[in-house]
């Protein structure tokens, strides 16, 4: 039988949030090269890494929640979440993380081109 | 930051999460979690169908586990990554009679104003009751329940409050000094399923106010309302009677109800909570004054402008002119301002 000792499991859980970060990175870069190539891949690594905190600040936590608000990081720009009311107030609420980035996303989608910093 | 493109990349980007990426964190462990993928919100609203904010919300989850959070600014609070099922929904800072299942015919229930007949005369008025909870200038029973989690009629038809119903039969018209018992909260609890957002009702908050607006005893009637009370403003038009009838906290201090427009703008000071019983001197007077015949600079003191003011309040009514405080005069007054 295998044993895995609570030290290898947060071990896999580190591996896991790595490689997270990596399928982020190219997601980002693949949707939004532009800012991207501005960035430069240390800049886009650590502007990543730094969406993601804040996400998990808001009460993200989901993968698919984490990348969509890496989505809106370079769409907006990285403190949009405080920059753009309507964005404010809808992180301000409670209720299910995924049902509040649904919200989060539809209005941002409907605000393209408007709010862009 | 921007780029060409932005507004397709936008919904693009956001497919491909939707599609490609789990619903799980990236540092869970995906045995434990597989089927860790469903939801569930909740929504407490009060009589006006607005949320309720602030409220302690506690969900047992399909697992056992147990989450608590704090409702938001509409009244909403929920989780997500959880197990399909049934959980068990709580309020733990209410009383099991003071929240519903909300359904959108209930009617709203308001504390009514007693229609027993007055007391012989006015005059000096003692407190009554033998609670812990003493009343102070602005309390009423909705007020108590709103902030002690009841519903006002579980307070009011408490049998350890029998004598103080007695006494003033009317929950508005409390006594500053009167003392109310206030019964331990019964916790309630709703099972729902998971994936869905689930109401709730807080029963009695907020409360109803109705305002009869008179111009020499006429209705003001179809004109422009605005009422301001602390953080809240309403506005509306005067019915035909000269109603204005709309959702207020009982724990409003200060209310301003401004009536008409231009030179027909009428500002009136209101303070419901402040009003006294029928039966007690000042109260009667706070009635008279609010009618027209003004005695409140002797609030609390049966001297010559009161009396002056009862008498004329007595013709007006075509009552006997006795310039005293007498049943027949009370029964006008009750029947004059509406408690």
């Amino acid at each position: 039988m295998w044993m895995i000792r609570r030290e290898q499991l947060l071990a896999m859980g580190g591996l896991r949030r790595e490689a997270f970060e990596v399928r982020a990175l190219a997601h980002v870069w693949r949707f939004f090269p532009e800012p991207c190539r501005s960035l430069g891949e240390l800049g886009t690594r650590e502007l990543v890494r730094r969406g993601i905190e804040r996400a998990r600040g808001h009460g993200f936590t989901s993968e698919r929640d984490l990348c969509k608000y890496l989505n809106l990081v370079f769409a907006f720009g990285e403190d949009f979440g405080s920059r753009l009311p309507w964005a404010a107030s809808i992180l301000r609420l409670g209720g299910a993380p995924s049902r509040r980035m649904a919200r989060l996303y539809e209005r941002a989608v409907a605000r393209e081109g408007k709010d862009r910093r | 930051m921007s780029g060409g493109g932005e507004a397709s990349a936008l919904q693009q980007s956001g497919e491909s999460a939707d599609q490609e990426l789990s619903d799980q964190p990236p540092d869970s462990s995906s045995t434990t979690c597989e089927s860790q993928h469903d939801w569930i919100e909740v929504q407490l609203v009060g009589e006006d169908g607005r949320g309720v904010p602030g409220q302690r919300l506690r969900v047992t989850l399909p697992d056992g586990s147990i989450r608590e959070e704090t409702l938001d600014a509409e009244g909403v609070a929920g989780f997500d990554g959880i197990a399909s099922g049934t959980c068990t929904i709580t309020f733990p800072d209410l009383d099991q009679d003071a929240w519903e299942p909300f359904e959108e015919q209930t009617s709203a229930a308001k504390p009514e104003s007693g229609s027993a007949a007055p007391p012989a005369a006015a005059g000096t008025v003692e407190p009554v009751g033998q609670g812990d909870r003493v009343v102070g200038e602005t309390d009423c029973v909705a007020s108590i329940a709103d902030e002690t989690g009841h519903f006002w009629q579980t307070i009011w038809n408490d049998p350890a409050n029998a004598d103080l119903k007695a006494a003033r039969q009317d929950p508005n018209l409390l006594l500053p000094g009167d003392r109310v018992t206030v019964p331990p909260l019964r916790e309630g609890s709703a099972e729902r399923p998971t994936g869905e957002r689930h109401r709730f009702r807080r029963r009695g908050v907020p409360s109803r106010l109705t305002v009869r607006v008179l111009e020499n005893g006429k209705p003001r009637a179809g004109e422009p309302y605005k009422l301001m009370a602390d953080e809240t403003v309403r506005s509306g038009v005067t019915g035909d009677d000269g109603s204005v009838s709309t959702f207020l906290s009982a724990l409003a201090r200060k209310v301003e109800l401004r009536v008409g427009a231009g030179d027909a703008l009428t500002v009136y000071d209101l303070s419901p909570k402040e009003l006294r019983p029928l039966n007690d001197l000042a109260g009667a007077q706070q009635r008279l004054s609010n009618l027209g015949f003004e005695c409140l600079e002797e609030k609390g003191r049966f001297g010559d402008t009161t009396r002056a003011a009862v008498t004329d309040f007595q013709k007006s009514r075509k009552l006997a002119e006795t310039g005293e405080l007498d049943a027949a005069t009370l029964e006008a007054l009750r029947k004059g301002y509406g408690s």
